[in-house]
């Protein structure tokens, strides 16, 4: 018996008004893999994530994760079977400290609850002093020492984009979702948050599902590549079999450029 | 130089997490509160107590409560008074109807009380957001005025709704001296002041701001978004109650509903504008504001013109000038009164060094 | 049940509405221009019915008051859009509500300041000999104030509809970037919009000043336009019209058929119930449609 996938998706749609956001889409994610996916705008992958998130909910379609079937998942539930995510557009918490934000990365996992907090009580101290251990850990590993006393939202976007990271890895999730890590990024920072995702996914054990528009980086990161157009998966499967996948040619790379991926 | 920052390093957590970080910030203090609980009740008379204390101590307290929901949470509230009389109505009829229950028992109470209440108006909060949660919270400010108006049992069936503070005693010792309502008030916002601080630094505090910065990113961390938002509403009802007894039994004495008005729940959202959303010391400082600035106002007034001004025309200026602060804070320094304390030390700190 | 008493009630109810949407118009203006919830309205009620009065008992002839007092609303209007809404431009919708509420302190204020706290009537030379139609009772005062307002909801949509700055207005409520990119000047349409807020805020105030005498509670005419503003929506007018007849209508029914079980007095806050419940049941009102927060 060939072993359970991390992910299953099965039949998933999604609409909003008269846009079919996605359309019939299934696929399947391995465990441990690094799964890339790629169009062009508004082809649905951000509200794919959004899916798998629990924060869209599908007019139609199955989520399995590890085996079990989710019809309605909410942001709750997937950050609680170890789902964690970054935003297209950072959403981190901009008022509050790059600790903090990493902090909040741990919030389901809480165990006191506001009384204890209140009273100061051995509960909400131990938490506290957990998070701020596991927190010194990935700010390690991101190289983030320098400014973990500072206010997120002041901070150069490429830095706010790996304390995103940071907030998502520090749940040490199961199912790591990347939208657009590396969008606006120069050259050497791509680099860097590449070896970020390598690592998490070697070191820490996390499956990942990564949008990406630099097909370069994409080829090199990922065993795995998912092709959507205007909401309907159009390519599945390893990079060389994208790189020669003819639908994908036509709609996504441009006819007359294939070899440019 | 006597007061620097490079002289201020952690070697554990345990240090870095402290209240107060620094040793001189942290002394002068205790010097403070030492001040206020031994020194200011002999050497105040009771036009301090009554005019000043007792009020600046009862709308800090409601300002902490209001900061919690609005400046914290985020979740606008326009009816902080509805939360503080039915605290104050509470307390007094707790106390009217359970004979020989203890004081402290019954402010506490009173304030589980105006919790329970405020998780009631919180609930809509499960579907509604900004001003339409706003306009929930107006709601209560009405229905509550309504009902302490209408329904008779809650003033003993006093004809216009008016309650007068029963005798206070704690462990058998009168609270009836203006300077010892004065102690008795201290007290509690003390306490309250300390466990707020502890609450807005601990995972409960970083989920109220997550929610205000980023509902959306903090549901997919895992943050039970409207659990978080019902303990807020809870917590500041909690301690908005707790102040509306202070203001009752501590302040004035006598009640009635329409002391606890729109007007008065604007008052301290201001306090909390002026003082800096999102900070519990802002709250002092805002609530000091609105205590002592009409009462400078009028004294400037009686030295200028040589004759008390008409109320009315205090209150219009009052209102003026209030208004102004408001708008000029928020476009020129919305992180309040707080901010500008902060930048004054760190120009302690670093004097002579640097500009 | 009496019929004809309950139909009375009713077309009352209506038309105290219609004075309610007259309110609720002003903020659906400045909402839908640049997404701020302006307390100050009824401040600005409060202000032009004052200042109207006044000129008017210190022997300036009608029209000339009339003309003074637009003036006067229309340079408020531009100063409050100069001076508090373009620096906190970006700023929450929180931020900017609460910026208004500063506002209108400030104009209460300056109000009561310069012409006094004391009750004015104000007499529009309307009579208000109740009208009876087919043996019901209707205000004739109400009936003006209702043509009153439907004139100036054709007003509006013609300004909208086919003035330059009206379009640029729509354009710009639409689309931000794209009227920044063909080049509107958004900063002159958000003056132009506050003054109109102004203007909308004389007639109000004149209507109002009218039925309940100029004082002080004028200004609470804000608390009313709320609850129609969540039944018909913050950005529509239409909406605000529609919620404000259910608003007047509900309110007066309840006060005449339920209030008497409660000990009376119950509109202060009925409005807010059953806005409340409105939207428990449909979350973005009556004509709003659902979104979904784009991440
Ligand atoms: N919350 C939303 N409300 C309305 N339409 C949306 C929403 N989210 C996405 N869409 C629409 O769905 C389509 C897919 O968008 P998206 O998933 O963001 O694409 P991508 O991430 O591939 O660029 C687009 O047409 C977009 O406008
Ligand atoms: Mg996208």
């Amino acid at each position: 018996m060939p072993p359970v996938p991390l992910l299953e998706l099965d039949g998933i749609d999604l609409s909003f008004g008269g846009v079919r956001a996605i359309a019939n889409v299934s696929f399947t994610v391995e465990k441990a893999a690094i799964c890339a996916v790629i169009g062009p705008n508004g082809a649905g992958k951000s509200s794919l994530i959004n899916v798998i998130s629990g924060l869209y909910r599908p007019a139609r379609g199955v989520i399995r994760f590890d085996g079990k079937s989710y019809a309605r998942l909410t942001p709750a539930m997937a950050s609680r079977i170890g789902v964690a995510r970054t935003f297209q557009n950072i959403a981190l918490f901009k008022a509050m400290t790059v600790l903090d934000n990493i902090i909040m990365g741990r919030a389901g996992k809480a165990r006191a609850g506001a009384v204890e907090d209140a009273l100061g009580l051995p509960r909400s101290r131990r938490d506290e002093q957990v998070n701020r251990e596991k927190a010194e850990e990935i700010i390690e590993f991101l190289d983030l020492e320098a400014i973990r006393h500072v206010a997120a939202g002041t901070l150069p976007y490429g830095v706010q984009k790996r304390v995103e990271l940071g907030r998502a890895l520090i749940a040490q999730p199961r199912l790591l979702l990347l939208d657009e890590p590396m969008a606006g990024m120069t050259f050497s920072e791509k680099r860097e948050m590449c070896r970020f995702i390598l690592d998490a996914n070697a070191t820490l054990g996390a499956t990942v599902i990564l949008i990406e528009h630099d097909i370069g980086v994409v080829m090199d990161l990922s065993q795995h590549i998912v092709v959507l157009d205007y909401g309907e998966k159009i390519g599945d499967g390893t990079p060389d079999e994208i790189r020669s996948n003819r639908r994908v040619i036509e709609a996504y790379l441009g006819a007359e450029t294939p070899q440019a991926a | 130089m006597i007061y620097r920052q490079a002289g201020f390093l952690t070697a554990d957590y345990r240090t870095e997490r402290r209240w107060v970080p620094h040793a001189v910030d942290r002394w002068a203090l205790t010097a403070f509160l030492a001040f206020a609980a031994l020194a200011v009740p002999v050497i105040g008379n009771d036009y301090l107590f009554g005019a000043i204390l007792l009020p600046f101590l009862a709308l800090s307290l409601a300002a902490i409560g209001l900061n919690i929901l609005t400046g914290y949470a985020g979740q606008l509230s326009l009816g902080t008074t509805a939360f503080m009389a039915v605290g104050a109505y509470a307390a007094y009829n707790l106390n009217l109807r359970i004979p020989g229950l203890p004081l402290l028992a019954s402010i506490v109470l009173a304030g589980i009380i105006a919790a329970l209440f405020g998780i009631l108006f919180g609930l809509p909060s499960l579907r509604l957001k900004g001003f339409y949660l706003a306009v929930s919270t107006l709601a209560a400010q009405f229905f509550v005025e309504w009902a302490l108006n209408k329904i008779g049992w809650f003033s003993n069936n006093n004809s216009s709704g008016v309650i007068t503070a029963p005798p206070m005693a704690i462990l058998g010792i009168a609270v009836d001296s203006p300077a010892r309502k004065y102690l008795l008030s201290l007290g509690i916002v003390a306490v309250l002041t300390l466990v707020a601080i502890r609450l807005t630094r601990s995972q409960t505090g970083r989920n109220w701001i997550a929610i205000r910065d980023r509902e959306v990113a903090a549901a997919s961390l895992g943050v039970p978004v409207f659990r978080v938002k019902l303990v807020a509403f809870a917590i500041s009802s909690f301690y908005c109650g707790i102040a509306g007894v202070l203001w009752a039994f501590t302040y004035l004495g006598t009640v009635e509903p329409d002391g606890f008005n729109l007007s008065r729940s604007f008052e301290v959202l201001f306090i909390i504008i002026l003082g800096g959303l999102g900070s519990i010391r802002g709250c002092f400082l805002g609530a000091a504001v609105m205590v002592v600035f009409p009462l400078l106002l009028s004294r400037f007034a009686n030295a200028f013109f040589a004759t008390a001004l008409d109320p009315g025309i205090q209150e219009d200026i009052e209102n003026i000038l209030f208004g102004s602060l408001i708008v000029l804070f928020l476009v020129k320094q919305p992180l309040g009164l707080v901010r500008l304390w902060d930048q004054f030390k760190r120009r302690l700190e670093t004097w002579p060094l640097s500009e | 049940m009496d019929w004809q008493f309950a139909l009375e009630v009713l077309i009352g109810g209506l038309l105290s509405g219609v004075m309610y949407s007259l309110v609720a118009i002003g903020f659906v203006l400045v909402y839908k221009s640049s997404g701020v919830l302006n307390f100050a309205q009824g401040a600005m009620v409060l202000f032009a019915a004052l200042t109207f009065v006044s000129l008017v008992e210190r022997g300036v002839p009608f029209a000339l008051s009339l003309a003074i007092t637009l003036a006067i609303m229309i340079a408020i209007g531009f100063a409050i859009e100069h001076a508090v809404l373009r620096p906190l431009v970006s700023q929450s919708p929180m931020t900017l509500f609460m910026a208004t509420l500063g506002v209108s302190y400030v104009l209460e204020g300056s109000a009561q300041l310069i012409w006094g706290a004391e009750v004015h009537n104000l007499d529009l030379g309307i009579s208000d000999e109740p009208l009876t139609l087919s043996g019901i009772d209707v205000s004739t005062f109400d009936l003006f104030a209702a043509a009153i307002a439907a004139a100036m909801v054709v007003g509006l949509i013609l300004f909208f509809n086919w003035t330059r700055i009206g379009l640029a207005f729509r354009a710009a409520a639409n689309d931000e970037l794209a009227a920044l990119a063909v080049g509107l000047r958004l900063e002159r349409i958000g003056g132009v919009v506050w003054a109109a807020a102004g203007v909308v805020a004389l007639i109000a105030g004149l209507l109002w000043g009218a039925r309940t005498g100029v004082q002080f509670s004028l200004s609470l005419t804000v608390l009313k336009a709320l609850p129609v503003l969540i039944l018909g929506g913050f950005d529509s007018i239409a909406g605000a019209i529609v919620g404000g007849l259910l608003v007047g209508a509900t309110e007066k029914l309840a006060e005449v058929f339920i209030g008497p079980m409660f000990g009376g007095g119950i509109e202060s806050w009925f409005a807010y119930a059953a806005a409340m419940l409105l939207l428990l049941i449909r979350p973005s009102g009556l004509f709003g449609q659902k979104l979904i927060d784009r991440v």
